[in-house]
């Protein structure tokens, strides 16, 4: 006859290590999600900018060539002697979300600046006929094209 | 047959026992309140993602289209955007829009914070009106025949600031960019006047830009943070809380003010 023994201790503990190794896994999923949460943000931030740059091209299509534009993470403002000139120290700005939003962090004013890692780039190509503006993200992994016809 | 003792747990083994169940059921109890803590926390991104992305969309389609008239419209045309800073002391700005959307139709289109009825919390007003200076009437009513109960569209929920920037073709700030008062129909009491040079620059606005601040529905910050907008020309400190914030811009080339 079969013995009507419960558990033994070691069975529990397994029992509880398997157990412990879901939350685990749940754990990293929600991780994850709070990532991709936030590269979606930024994703729609890069929309919103990549949408600026061609706007200020059609804004200026007789001038478009002077819009060709090439900068990874650090920028340094450009003159201010035309509109290109001047479009170009917006993006600039933009860019790194400079004068919009600031947090105070052990009495500092920080700007909350986008991630800007090594491979990241912003583009701007134009020939006779269109303008093209790529903007690299998560080390020049995800990237955002967009164009216009321009005459 | 040898039948086995039925012997009972020991002291020892309903102890062991307890302690190990304590442990798991504080281990659950620990990750059920983190996960739902998490899970809040994506669903406020999500909605601030989803509220910049879709408000800002709209914005900048009103944007192209301010100015457009259509060829066969035949009253008078000119009125096209305008904006009024510290719109009804929310220290946001107002944006007003103008375009036809067929021969014999005009709408008026107005953003601005309003106050929920409850609270000090802002939301972003989409106020819609046809024919404005000609029988207007007011979009989104309960009855449109009697415009009875009009609400203007809450398209984006818990807005801190609002800001729009125009900006001539040099590149230059324009302002005041707004009509005269005495024109405004259904003006609100605290819309400012304005100088014949505010009217006047309507027509010189080339480019639109727009700072959208928006806060999270619930506090997910675990600790309070201190928030500096300083959108455009706006400069102010928030008081501290546990409120996640972030700021969307949009500039858009106004093609059909450009054109006029």
């Amino acid at each position: 006859m079969k013995s009507n023994k419960g558990l033994t201790i070691i069975e529990s503990l397994v029992c509880l290590v398997i157990i412990g190794i879901g939350f685990i896994a749940v754990n990293q999923l929600i991780t994850f999600a709070i990532v991709s949460m936030d590269r979606s943000l930024e994703r729609t931030k890069v929309n919103f900018l990549s949408e600026m740059v061609i706007e200020d091209m059609i804004g200026d299509v007789n001038n478009a060539s002077s819009y060709v534009f090439n900068e990874q993470c650090s920028h340094s403002a450009g003159g201010t002697s035309n509109l290109s000139d001047k479009q170009k120290n917006k993006w600039r700005e933009k860019f790194q979300a400079k004068n919009q939003i600031r947090v105070l962090e052990n009495n500092v004013w920080k700007e909350k600046r986008p991630r800007c890692l090594p491979g990241d780039r912003k583009r701007s190509y134009v020939d006779a006929t269109t303008g093209r503006f790529i903007f690299k993200t998560s080390k020049g992994t995800r990237i955002k094209y967009l164009g216009v016809g321009i005459k | 047959m040898k039948i086995k003792k039925n012997s009972a747990f020991t002291l020892i083994e309903t102890m062991v026992a307890l302690v190990i169940s304590t442990i798991a059921v504080a281990a659950m109890y620990n990750a059920y309140l983190f996960f739902n803590k998490s899970y809040q926390g994506l669903l406020d991104k999500a909605s601030i993602s989803n509220a910049g992305r879709t408000s800002l969309s709209v914005i900048a389609k009103d944007l192209r289209n301010a100015g457009y008239k259509d060829m066969n419209y035949s009253r008078a045309f000119d009125r096209w955007i305008e904006q009024t800073n510290n719109y009804n002391s929310t220290q946001a700005d107002s944006l007003v829009i103008w375009y036809n959307t067929s021969p014999t139709e005009r709408l008026r289109i107005r953003y601005y914070l309003k106050k929920y009825p409850t609270g000090k919390e802002m939301f972003l007003a989409r106020e819609v009106v046809e024919n404005p200076t000609n029988s207007p009437k007011l979009r989104h009513c309960q009855r449109y025949k009697t415009q009875k109960n009009c609400e203007p569209q809450n398209i984006v929920p818990f807005v801190t600031d609002f800001q729009v920037v125009f900006k001539d073709a040099n590149g230059n700030e324009l302002r005041p960019v707004c009509a005269d008062k005495k024109t405004v129909s259904n003006a609100a009491p605290s819309t400012p006047g304005c100088s014949t040079a505010g009217k006047a620059n309507q027509s010189k606005v080339h480019t639109a830009e727009v700072y959208l601040t928006v806060r999270s529905p619930n506090p997910i910050n675990k600790t309070q943070k201190k928030y500096r907008i300083a959108n455009a020309d706006s400069d102010r400190t928030l008081p501290p809380d546990n409120y996640h914030r972030e700021t969307f811009y949009i500039s858009v080339y106004l093609r059909n003010i450009v054109k006029i």
